[in-house]
C-alpha cells in the first residue's frame, strides 16, 4: 500500500478505552509507514496533553505514552485550545494570561483552533474520530 | 470541501454536543461546505422552546440559530429518529429534511469529508 | 466503501442500531473496545444476518474473555485496521 497521511481526533479522557486504541493505530500505521498529519486533541482528549498525570507502576499513563510518541516521531499534535482552558490544560503564555500559579501543556502539543484540525482535514488521505 | 457532520449527542449531556455545533460553525466560518446530520439523540437538539435562563448554559437552541448566518443550509435529521422520539419536522426549531436510511447513505458516499461527533 | 468502527456495547445505547441501518452490504463493520460485546447473544445474530462484513480488534476480546469464534466477525489486528481504515472512503465512528 502508497504512504497515506492520516490525521487522528481523539475525544476521549486518558482513562477512556479509545485513546489507547488510538495510540495502537498511529503506532502500526508509522510502522506501515504512513504519514500522520495531525494528532488533535479535542473534547476531554485534551486532557492527554497534560504533564500532571501520575499513575501507578503497574498501569499505563497514557498521557505520557501520547507524548512520549509525539515527542519521538515529531508528530504534529495540537490540543483545542478552547477545550483545554476550560479543563486546566493550560500552557505558560496562558498561565500568565490568567493568573494561573502553574502551567502543565507537554511541550511537543501546541494549544490551537479548530482551523488547525480542517487544514489538517483538508489534506489528509484519511481522518479518524476515537471516542 | 462538502463537510457532513453527525450529530447524534442530546443537547445537554455534558459539552459533546456544543463542541460537535462549535466545529461546524468554525468550518462554515472558514467557507467550507457544511452539511449537518442529525441522528439518534441528536434529534433532540432540535426541539425547540429550550430555556436554559438563569442556569449559565449555553442555549442549544440559540446557537442552532446561527446555521442561518453561517449558510449552514444543508440540514437533515433521521427520520426513524424522529419517528422514534414522536417528533415531525413540524415540530423543529430549524427547517430539517427528514432522510431515510438510503438518502443517509447517499450522502455519506457523497460528502468529501465526514465527520461524525 | 464505509468503514464503521463501533466501539461502545450495543446493550449500553441504540447506537449499534443506528450503524447497522446505515452499513451497506458494500461497506464494513470493526469492532473495537467494548463494541466486541456485540459478537454475543442477538446482536450477533443480527451481524450474522446482515450483509456487510464484521472484523473485530482479536485482543479487545481476549480481554474480556469472549469466545474467538470466526463465524460472526473476521479477528483482526491493529495492521489489518490500519489497512481497512484506508481503504475506506469514510471512516464513521459509533459510540
Amino acid at each position: 500500500m502508497n504512504k497515506q497521511s492520516i490525521a487522528i481526533m481523539l475525544l476521549g479522557n486518558a482513562q477512556a478505552n479509545s485513546s489507547r486504541t488510538a495510540l495502537q493505530y498511529v503506532r502500526a500505521a508509522l510502522q506501515q509507514k504512513h504519514t500522520i498529519n495531525c494528532i488533535f486533541f479535542y473534547h476531554d482528549a485534551v486532557h492527554l496533553a497534560s504533564t500532571y498525570p501520575i499513575c501507578p507502576q503497574d498501569e499505563l499513563n497514557l498521557a505520557d505514552e501520547w507524548q512520549t510518541l509525539i515527542s519521538q516521531h515529531q508528530l504534529p499534535a495540537v490540543a483545542c485550545i478552547a477545550s483545554a482552558l476550560k479543563r486546566g490544560v493550560i500552557s505558560s503564555t496562558e498561565a500568565k494570561r490568567h493568573s494561573k500559579e502553574a502551567n502543565n501543556l507537554h511541550p511537543s502539543i501546541e494549544l490551537a483552533g479548530l482551523g488547525t484540525w480542517l487544514e489538517a482535514l483538508t489534506h489528509c488521505h484519511q481522518h479518524i474520530v476515537f471516542a | 470541501m462538502n463537510c457532513l457532520f453527525i450529530l447524534r449527542q442530546s443537547p445537554y449531556q455534558g459539552s459533546l454536543a456544543r463542541e460537535a455545533l462549535d466545529m461546524a460553525l468554525a468550518f462554515a466560518a472558514f467557507d467550507e461546505h457544511v452539511q449537518l446530520l442529525f441522528l439518534e439523540d441528536g434529534v433532540f437538539q432540535l426541539l425547540k422552546n429550550q430555556d436554559s435562563d438563569g442556569l449559565r448554559i449555553k442555549n442549544m437552541e440559540k446557537s442552532l440559530a446561527a446555521t442561518g448566518i453561517y449558510d449552514i443550509n444543508d440540514i437533515y435529521v433521521g427520520a426513524d429518529c424522529l419517528t422514534m422520539r414522536g417528533l415531525s419536522t413540524d415540530t423543529l426549531t430549524i427547517a430539517a429534511q427528514a432522510v431515510e436510511q438510503e438518502e443517509i447513505q447517499q450522502l455519506i458516499a457523497r460528502a468529501d469529508k465526514v465527520v461524525s461527533l | 466503501m464505509q468503514l464503521h468502527i463501533i466501539s461502545h456495547s450495543p446493550y449500553k445505547n441504540t447506537t449499534f442500531t443506528q450503524a447497522l441501518a446505515t452499513a451497506t452490504a458494500n461497506d464494513k463493520l470493526l469492532l473495537v473496545d467494548e463494541g466486541v460485546y456485540a459478537l454475543t447473544g442477538v446482536y450477533k445474530q443480527q451481524i450474522q444476518a446482515h450483509p456487510t462484513a464484521c472484523f473485530a480488534i482479536k485482543e479487545h476480546l481476549v480481554l474480556r474473555g469472549l469466545p474467538l469464534d470466526e463465524n460472526a466477525a473476521e479477528l483482526i489486528n491493529f495492521d489489518t485496521f490500519v489497512r481497512l481504515s484506508l481503504d475506506a472512503q469514510h471512516c464513521l465512528s459509533w459510540y
